[in-house]
């Protein structure tokens, strides 16, 4: 019976040296003789169980440790503190066993091989992952046209472009049918359709071999779309760790009614309805002529402020709207900055 | 749920055969770039043996020294692999992230990236060793079928030498962050003490003694000493056997450092 668990990171942390050298010309020719040394967590206590099969988004800030995190969980990395296993494995210490389970793109790092043919690199794979032919047979076909990247097989990977070469380096990234597939931005330089064909790739992925996925990008609709669950770092630490829907009811509280008028109202019946609102504790996010949009915590107090909008006869669309996932995000960053502040 | 899939294939020594064909087929993606090399290494050895012609006053005067000279070429340049280039530039970029998550042995998979140069710079020498025999005739010949076997032997060992020791001043990188410094100190070191300028037994004694000692000569001076006959009978057995156990001793060291290297290994950038 295999380790229900795709991953078991306990207490996780690592650190790095950085050498400080004063600022200016002077400060240089001293670096060249004495430099200090700083010890810089990348991550922090970091603990979080995954099982098999999950897809997981793992997001954060520029700098929160989300690709040093992967690259613990990938083997390349030794931690400096802490436990983790990886499929049933310790990613460092066995890093070959869990290399040939796992799916890797880095998108700042290319891996397919600059000189030859994109056709040539997939042979290679094929090769050095052992890829049994019958799932060879299934898998390559698949990502070929799910990624739209028969026109570029016998290009070179230096004649594509950043989106091409990371289409392929996706294709690349999940030919041996992976048990566990980390995606670090996967979407950088993607257009909107091909992004569309890399989401389609992961839920293919998930569908086809019950892969588990770890992914990790900017792009909050890559979460929204493909994942479950979501872990968000701040300064390597840990800042939530819940399920996509935990995550929208618990920062995602606030709604909004937003209303698109034909005509300004009278200068007396926007008086009204703002004593109205104030009563309701409606936040006003926009007041402009053609505009209103009321904020509320508790959904209860829209309902009667939509009546009352609609009752001016001025309404040409009414919407109520949550919280975005990105402007949530978006929130809880600022407000790690002001609480380190 | 989903059923495990068979992985035993992976890492299989068919990966390594998969590497050394794909960097071979990378190699050859530059044409412009292979007949200028080619040109550029041609006429370096032909001004090493002008110089020597100088010295000595012409082919005719020293067949052995000639023989020798145009051996050691050869060698020098099957064996001048691209790894500390291509190691070192994957290192400074970060690169060696990706090279880490294939399920193959990082080390030999380096040798076998490698050694693709050699093959392709060995074949090219055959060129210039048939040219030099035109000259040389028979002085350019194994001293005897043994002195052949141990020659070719000892040029495989001298392969394996000049990787490893590629790939401990490599290491050095991970500290520098650039592979100009460690570069240059092994090429500078290899010059010297290898035998490539000239064979060692003519070095003055504390340079020749020194040589002796250090592992650089088992990449030039061994193979084409033997292969000549210049080491002979149990010297050349003494010889093929340190070749060895540097061969050996590289090869722990290097896998020791990298081990060590990877607890401490940052990866910037993304």
């Amino acid at each position: 019976m295999s380790d229900p668990l795709a991953m078991d990171v306990r207490h996780l942390g690592k650190d790095y040296t950085r050498r400080l050298r004063k600022p200016g010309f002077s400060g240089a020719l001293a670096g060249l003789f004495f430099s200090q040394k700083q010890l810089v967590p990348a991550v922090r206590d970091l603990s979080f169980r995954i099982p098999r099969g999950a897809q997981v988004g793992l997001i954060g800030e520029n700098g929160a440790g989300k690709s040093t995190t992967v690259k613990l969980l990938c083997g390349i990395l030794v931690p400096s503190a802490g436990e983790l296993t990886v499929l049933g494995l310790q990613p460092w210490r066995q890093r070959r066993q869990l290399a040939a389970r796992i799916g890797v793109v880095f998108g700042q790092k290319p891996q397919l091989l600059w000189d030859i043919p994109v056709r040539e690199t997939f042979s290679l794979l094929k090769e050095m992952y052992g890829i049994p032919q019958a799932v060879f047979d299934k898998t390559y076909p698949k990502v070929v046209d799910l990624l739209d990247l028969e026109p570029l097989l016998a290009s070179p990977v230096r004649q594509l472009s950043l989106g091409q070469r990371m289409r392929c380096d996706l294709a690349a990234a999940v030919l041996h049918a992976p048990d566990l597939t980390f995606l670090d931005e996967p979407t950088i330089g993607l257009d909107v359709v091909a992004k569309q064909q890399a989401r389609e790739l992961i839920k293919w992925l998930a569908r086809e071999f019950g892969s588990t996925l770890i992914l990790t990008t900017h792009d909050l609709t890559d979460i929204t779309e493909t994942c479950q669950r979501v872990i968000l770092l701040d300064k390597g630490g840990l800042l939530f760790d819940g399920s996509l829907k935990r995550f929208e009811d618990r920062f995602a509280r606030e709604r909004r009614v937003v209303a698109e008028l034909e005509r300004p109202l009278s200068p007396a019946a926007a008086a009204r309805l703002k004593a109205r609102f104030k009563r309701l504790k409606l936040r006003t996010v926009d007041w402009s002529p053609l505009r209103i949009c009321l904020a509320s915590d508790r959904s209860a107090g829209l309902n009667p402020a939509a009546a009352a909008l609609l009752a001016t006869g001025r309404v040409a669309e009414l919407d109520f709207e949550r919280t975005e996932v990105e402007e949530i995000v978006r929130q809880l960053y600022s407000k790690a900055k002001a609480a380190r502040a | 749920m989903r059923t495990e899939l068979d992985r035993s294939g992976a890492g299989h020594w068919r990966a390594y055969v998969s590497v050394f064909k794909s960097a071979l087929s990378a190699h050859l993606a530059y044409a412009a770039w292979i007949w200028v090399s080619l040109a550029a290494t041609a006429v370096g050895f032909a001004l090493t043996l002008l110089i020597w012609t100088f010295v000595r006053g012409g082919v005719a005067q020293d067949p052995p020294l000639f023989a020798y000279l145009t051996l050691a070429f050869m060698a020098n340049f099957t064996l001048n692999m691209g790894a500390e280039r291509y190691i070192g530039e994957r290192i400074r970029e970060g690169l060696v992230a990706t090279d880490l998550l294939k399920p193959v042995d990082y080390v030999w998979m380096s040798f076998f990236q490698a050694v693709t140069d050699s093959v392709f710079q060995g074949v090219f020498t055959l060129v210039i060793f048939a040219l030099a025999y035109t000259q040389l005739g028979r002085a350019l010949l194994p001293a005897s079928p043994l002195a052949l076997a141990q020659g070719l032997c000892s040029l495989g060992l001298a392969c394996v030498v000049q990787f490893h020791l590629s790939f401990l001043f490599t290491q050095l990188i991970f500290y520098t962050h650039n592979n100009y410094g460690p570069s240059v100190m092994r090429l500078s070191l290899h010059q010297a003490f290898s035998g490539v300028f000239a064979p060692l037994d003519l070095y003055p004694g504390w340079m020749g003694a020194l040589a002796a000692w250090l592992p650089f000569r088992h990449v030039i001076y061994t193979p084409c000493g033997i292969w000549l006959g210049r080491l002979a009978g149990d010297e050349a057995w003494k010889a093929l056997g340190e070749q060895a156990l540097w061969a050996l001793g590289l090869m722990l060291a290097g896998r020791a450092i990298f081990g060590a290297i990877r607890r401490h290994l940052t990866i910037q950038g993304g």
